[in-house]
């Protein structure tokens, strides 16, 4: 039982970054209808930009964090003003070509800025960790669970109670009739953006301090791919409680079976879920009339 | 006067194919090119940065020193970004537009396997020191050298160590090694150790190469109570399992082979990266009391800017103690430098020493691979130093 308990815990710990960088896809998938395919590179930006801003200055963890919040938004706008605005009214394949190359791009630029050594994000909380009967959990993944829970909060009652929130699940649903209901479209996709690419550079932080940065720390975002086709690619909030059953799938399915079934378990889920629900656990399903 | 012309331009054509016939490529009066392939972008330049300041160290000091036989050496460097077919393209256009004589950086494994038969139909003197894999001597190349043992050898060697020396010899072992060439030739040094001592090997975790966290491999280790593991894991996956065999309290000892000798694998680990063992057949950067380690950083602090040093890492000593293999080869053959010749002499090479830096160096007829001798470092994460704690191990 205490193997059990172990594997779930911690499968619970990566699951909250899966469901923090899955709840970014999904947003902007909900929102525009792309499927961000930099949004993992984004992260890893972030972290990186996170990884200077702690190295040249003097931080606590929440003050990195709040600085790098603040990044990650102007981030994201301007991705969304340079790259993705000018591909509006293009069929959304286009965009989705926009995003592959924006990653190219992105894992160049980071590399050619911060070169190619693995770094430590370098921060108060270092190794420190809290021990709760058997299970140790480091700091850094303790915070992880409670931002995701912050996430998810913020994001539901920013979707349920702002005017923003509420012109995003309009255009989400109907963007015609957003537009002829006055709604600025175009300042939605932006917001959705930056909220995007906060999330992502809260995860990043999180990725960054918890296993240390290396240019290919952008695949964690494919890894966290699964969670949002799981959760249904339009639903912010099945995306976060997806990425923790990817994970408590992971780690159980390498703790009880191994044979590499960890690379795989969350694919065959999804395989096996989208067949009984093909809009995903929480995904919203499309109804044609006919 | 037609006569006159058809002499001169006879006499003019036999001096220049005469010229042609004896200059080897890349060799001229006062100079001699050399080649080297290094991975100098992406997640590999870690190797092949600190590769290449050697070569450029060795290379103003071999200048300064009034070169090779009075010849100055010029070497000409190729990113090939550890990608094989750029590896290829690279030494193509050394050959083709820089007329290279020999090549001294040969990147990482897969990326030699892609240059070895063009470096075999043009007959290029060409000397690994990086990444060691069988099939680069397995069949041999006629002028192909490789320095430093397999992967394989490395901690098969490094086992012997902790069984003979720390006596762990009723452990249980395990290994965690990532789904490549470098994990498999890892997992081969590890049961070439444990058939040989009969150990307890209880676990064998393959990992895809990349992965970030290894929480379920290592709590599966911590319930077969595994008390040494062997990393075939690169820099931050092996960090990582460290990290995690720390998180989950566990009294273990850690062996990696070379790869883990190297400062970010401690800096990423933290206070977990203490006291893991590393096997090497290079000694520490900080292992000053090795005569080829002071040499070397004494050269260093001539001829690198200060962040040119923080690169520097046991791959810069495996590249320097290289290129006194090569300088030695091309100083024997005197003025009349050939690529015969320097093949004939890399390949009477019998024990030569690289002042502590490699061991002993042997080549023969039709023996291309020269497995020195490996030493077991331990890490020191306070200080990001490397302690040599085993004398130097011949290897099977």
């Amino acid at each position: 039982m205490d193997y059990f308990i172990l594997l779930t815990v911690s499968g619970i710990a990566i699951g909250v970054i899966y469901g923090l960088i899955g709840m970014g896809y999904a947003l902007i998938f909900k929102a525009t209808s792309v499927v961000n395919f930099a949004h993992g590179e984004i992260m890893m930006l972030i972290s990186y930009m996170a990884f200077s801003i702690a190295s040249s200055w003097t931080l606590p963890f929440w003050g990195l964090l709040l600085v790098c919040v603040f990044i990650s938004a102007i981030v994201g706008l301007v991705i969304e003003r340079v790259f993705i605005r000018p591909m509006l009214g293009q069929d959304v394949f286009s965009t989705v070509m926009v995003t592959i190359g924006l990653a190219v791009m992105i894992r160049a630029v980071v590399v050619l800025i911060w070169g190619a050594d693995p770094l430590l994000l370098p921060t108060d909380i270092g190794d420190s960790g809290v021990e709760f009967g058997l299970v140790f959990l480091y700091t850094s993944q303790l915070y992880a669970i409670g931002l995701l829970a912050f996430c998810v909060l913020g994001m539901w009652v920013f979707l349920r109670f702002s005017r923003m929130g509420v012109a995003m699940r309009a255009t989400a649903a109907r963007e015609t009739t957003a537009l002829l209901m006055g709604i600025n479209v175009t300042h939605v996709y932006a917001i959705a953006w930056a909220i995007a690419a906060v999330i992502a550079g809260i995860s990043g932080v999180l990725l960054g301090t918890i296993y240390g940065l290396g240019p290919d720390l952008w695949t964690q975002g494919l890894r966290a791919f699964p969670a949002v086709i799981l959760g249904g690619l339009d639903s912010v909030f099945g995306a976060a409680i997806s990425g923790i059953l990817i994970g408590v799938l992971e780690n159980l399915s390498e703790g009880y079976i191994g044979q590499g079934l960890k690379e795989i378990s969350g694919f065959l889920v999804i395989l096996v879920v989208l067949m009984i629900r093909p809009y995903g656990l929480f995904g919203t399903p499309e109804i044609e009339r006919v | 006067m037609n006569w006159f012309l058809k002499g001169t331009l006879t006499a003019t054509l036999l001096t220049m194919g005469g010229v042609g016939a004896m200059a080897a490529p890349g060799v001229t009066e006062d100079k001699i090119v050399l080649g080297a392939v290094d991975p100098l972008t992406g997640p590999p330049s870690l190797l092949g940065k600190a590769h290449s300041l050697a070569l450029k160290v060795w290379q103003e000091d071999v200048n300064a020193r009034g070169g090779i036989n009075g010849r100055k050496v010029e070497i000409v460097f190729e990113d090939d970004g550890y990608v094989p077919a750029r590896s290829l393209q690279s030494l193509k256009k050394m050959v083709e537009v820089d007329d290279i004589f020999a090549l001294i950086g040969t990147s990482g494994s897969s990326q030699l396997a892609a240059m070895m038969p063009l470096i075999d139909e043009l007959g290029i003197p060409a000397l690994n020191n990086m990444a060691v894999n069988s099939h680069h001597f397995n069949p041999p190349l006629e002028t192909l050298f490789v320095v430093g043992p397999t992967y394989c050898q490395e901690i098969a060697a490094g086992m012997t160590y902790l069984v003979e020396e720390l006596g762990l010899k009723d452990e249980k072992y395990a290994i965690a090694f990532q789904d490549d060439e470098f994990g498999d030739d890892v997992r081969c040094g590890y049961l070439a150790g444990v058939e040989k001592y009969g150990l307890d090997n209880v676990l064998e975790l393959e990992f895809k190469r990349g992965q970030k966290d290894f929480s379920a491999e290592m709590l599966k280790a911590r319930a077969a109570g595994v008390t040494v593991l062997v990393s075939g894991g690169v820099v931050a996956e092996h960090s990582t399992l460290l990290k995690e065999a720390a998180k989950n309290r566990m009294d273990i000892t850690f062996l990696g082979a070379h790869s883990a000798h190297l400062t970010p694998v401690q800096a990423l680990a933290g206070s977990a990266g203490d006291g893991y063992y590393a096997a090497d057949y290079v000694p520490a950067l900080n292992s000053l009391e090795v005569p080829g380690v002071a040499r070397f950083m004494d050269l260093a602090n001539k001829y690198l800017s200060e962040s040119e040093m923080d690169s520097l890492n046991r791959y810069a000593l495996a590249g320097y103690a290289g290129a006194m293999i090569f300088e030695h080869a091309m100083t024997e053959c005197g003025k009349d430098l050939t690529r015969a010749c320097v093949v004939k002499k890399m390949e009477g090479l019998d024990g030569f020493e690289t002042d502590g830096l490699f061991g002993p160096v042997t080549y023969g007829d039709g023996v291309r691979h020269a497995p020195t001798a490996v030493m077991v470092l331990q890490s020191n994460a306070e200080d990001k130093t490397f302690s040599i704690v085993s004398e130097r191990m011949e290897v099977e």
